[in-house]
């Protein structure tokens, strides 16, 4: 078998895990993974990149099945899920059309599954005596691992009886919890191995969220519900968001300089958009200091939108206006975004000021 | 009257003493909050903004009869704080911290059921009645005391619906954050129940986005309880790009939705108006209360 490792599921229907005879095969198949991004129904439109292939031996698969747990938000309990997986349905498929397939078992955090509950949860899936002896075992171990690792998710697809009776985790997938980081020292090193978006991996570590997307107009927003609104906004209009991009309200001028810095850095702009309604910390001055601290590093080669409200936004346009850049006032996102998608480049300027010797 | 808090409520800020805490109690309190005590372990019996700072919230609030807290103290602590204010009986808590761990809120919310606490939060903007107290990190003078209730799953877009809500003359009766996390306290469906009680609130509002189940719960609640108050919803997040998504069982647990036409169809079939854009609120929710009643359907 030759994996594509990415961080992602639905490798398979993606053609991301493939069956091959002889070692020359491993070896083009990987060729041709390697390097290329693979697209699932779990990954960004864009795909991610294979950066490693996983190469094991295959096995004959007598049975399917589908085991996990996660936390379940609208009870806060741990929830197992377990499923037979028969003929070629996927298991999201399964839980549409044979919903009474798939079997939940709830715990609440710190109260492991027992013995009789395990046993009854196996039956249910159809496995008995040995196997099922091991798959409360594995069931055990994935919930020991979930509260050990601050987990969100930890998914095997499949879980597999091979014909020779024994049992075996063909695919594991876990997800962990970022808030539960700090606690985490393993979990931290393999963080920090993750490639990464050069911006997304600024943004993580400055706090706030960046997401590049296929476009041209930046934007940043305060608050996440401001920025959805904002880049459903910008889509409404025709317009092409190059980024979703949201700053914490609690952010300070280094940070909005650090956010705004990306979209200075991002050479596929013809305008930016800026929606902030100050209140708490981020205030409208703080916004400006910050937009104009990453100028001062970067200059503004693009038309500037600004939809600047709440605590101190007068000072903020104040200040913005007294600095010599591309720089138009909106009254609220709605504005902003009509303004943004109508703007032209102003690249001439801008070559013309670099000619004259200014910034 | 407004919903659960006002003028007199006596109010503690855990983590009083911190960054955040100083900066947030000092508004607060400029908005004529009646905040009476602080909470910060290894600095009790000093003063800090006038107030008295206690080791623990027992203590807190045997001294003050403060029966709500407020908790800006750091995500490694806040889950330990929301315990000891749920342990001593408090009737409201609010946390603002964001990042907590999510297994640290689970084991919250399963302690909050043999309680009378009610939580707010975690990641909540806060709470506030206009005119009468303010608990978070809103900007105060965008707030006019009114006729407008107004949950919100978002923090900064809130302060669009205020602001214009404001501004069209309703103003507000109380407004709340409910917080950014998957595992959190109130709900949409509980503020519903308390805002449809609330005589004072003739119109609500609810600000939504894309992910989790509060908008389902919030349309089955009012399915099963219809009301003749007007509800309006903006839901943020039609357009947002597909994420990253780890794994099928998130799915499989929500039947796959969670995105923004399926909350905006869920809500309108059970009378919501919606608005397409958070520009729209204040319009919208004017010509919704200045419009003649509609007669009751013959059944």
């Amino acid at each position: 078998m030759v994996k594509a490792q990415i961080l992602a599921g639905d490798r398979g229907q993606a053609g991301g895990v493939q069956t091959v005879t002889s070692p020359e095969d491993v070896a083009m198949v990987a060729e041709v993974m390697l390097g290329q991004p693979l697209i699932t129904r779990q990954t960004q439109a864009e795909g991610e990149i294979v950066r490693q292939v996983y190469i094991e031996q295959g096995c004959e698969i007598a049975r399917s099945f589908y085991l996990a747990l996660l936390l379940d938000s609208r009870d806060a309990c741990l929830t197992f899920l377990a499923s037979p997986v028969r003929g070629s349905e996927s298991i999201e498929e399964i839980a549409t059309r044979r919903p009474e397939w798939v079997i939940q078992h709830k715990c609440p955090p710190d109260t492991a599954p027992n013995g009789e509950q395990l046993d009854d949860l196996c039956e249910q899936i159809g496995l008995q005596g040995e196997q099922a002896k091991q798959v409360q075992t594995c069931l055990q171990a994935m919930y020991q691992v979930f509260i050990e690792y601050d987990a969100s998710l930890i998914e095997i697809s499949p879980l597999a009886v091979l014909e020779s009776g024994e049992v075996m985790a063909l695919d594991i997938k876990m997800s962990l919890d970022d808030n539960g980081l700090y606690r985490q020292p393993e979990a931290q090193q393999w963080h920090s191995q993750i490639q990464r978006d050069p911006a997304e991996a600024i943004a993580k570590q400055h706090g706030f969220n960046y997401l590049r997307l296929p476009g041209n107009i930046g934007m940043l927003a305060s608050g996440a519900g401001m920025a959805l609104a904002s880049l459903d906004a910008i889509i409404e209009r025709g317009g092409a968001a190059a980024n979703f991009m949201d700053i914490p309200p609690s952010s300070n001028a280094e940070q909005v300089s650090a956010a705004f810095g990306l979209l200075l850095d991002d050479s596929r702009l013809q305008a930016i958009m800026v929606n902030v309604f100050g209140g708490g910390i981020m205030r409208g001055d703080v916004l400006a200091e910050g937009i104009l601290a990453a100028i001062d590093k970067k200059p503004l080669d693009v038309p500037l939108i600004v939809s600047l409200n709440g605590i101190n936004a007068e000072q903020g346009q104040a200040r913005l206006q007294q600095a010599d850049i591309a720089l138009t006032l909106a009254q609220d996102l709605a504005d902003a975004a009509a303004k943004v998608v109508q703007a032209k480049p102003v690249r001439s300027k801008s070559l013309f000021g670099r000619l004259l010797g200014q910034s | 009257m407004a919903i659960l808090i006002h003028r007199d409520t006596r109010i503690m800020v855990q983590g009083m003493t911190g960054k955040q805490g100083s900066f947030h109690t000092e508004q607060a309190l400029n908005y004529g909050s009646q905040i009476v005590a602080g909470v910060t372990p290894g600095k009790g019996g000093r003063k800090h903004l006038g107030l008295p700072v206690f080791e623990s919230v027992a203590e807190a609030k045997a001294a003050s009869n403060a029966t709500a807290s407020m908790v800006l103290v750091p995500p490694e602590y806040a889950a330990k704080a929301i315990a000891e204010g749920i342990d001593a009986g408090l009737e409201l808590i609010v946390c603002i911290t964001e990042r907590i761990p999510v297994l640290d809120m689970a084991r919250i919310i399963h302690r909050l059921k043999n309680s009378a606490t009610r939580l707010l939060g975690p990641n909540s903007l806060g709470i506030i009645t206009p005119g009468q107290c303010m608990m978070g990190i809103m900007p105060g003078s965008i707030f006019k005391p009114g006729k407008i209730g107004i949950v919100s799953r978002a923090s900064t877009l809130i302060y669009e619906a205020v602001s214009q809500t404001t501004a069209a003359g309703l103003g507000q009766t109380t407004c709340l954050g409910v917080g950014g996390d998957p595992i959190h306290g109130t709900g949409f469906v509980d503020t519903l129940e308390l805002f449809i009680a609330d005589d004072d609130t003739q119109g609500i509002i609810i600000l939504g986005e894309i992910g989790g189940t509060e908008e389902e719960q919030a349309a089955e609640y009012l399915r099963e309880h219809p009301t003749d108050k007007p509800i309006l919803a903006y839901i943020a997040g039609l357009y947002a790009p597909r994420g990253r998504r780890m794994g099928h069982a998130g799915a499989i647990i929500t039947g796959g939705k969670g995105d923004a036409k399926s909350k905006i169809a869920a809500l309108e079939a059970v009378g919501v108006t919606t608005v397409a854009s958070p520009t729209e609120i204040g319009r919208k929710m004017q010509a919704i209360l200045d419009a003649p009643p509609v007669a009751p359907q013959s059944p």
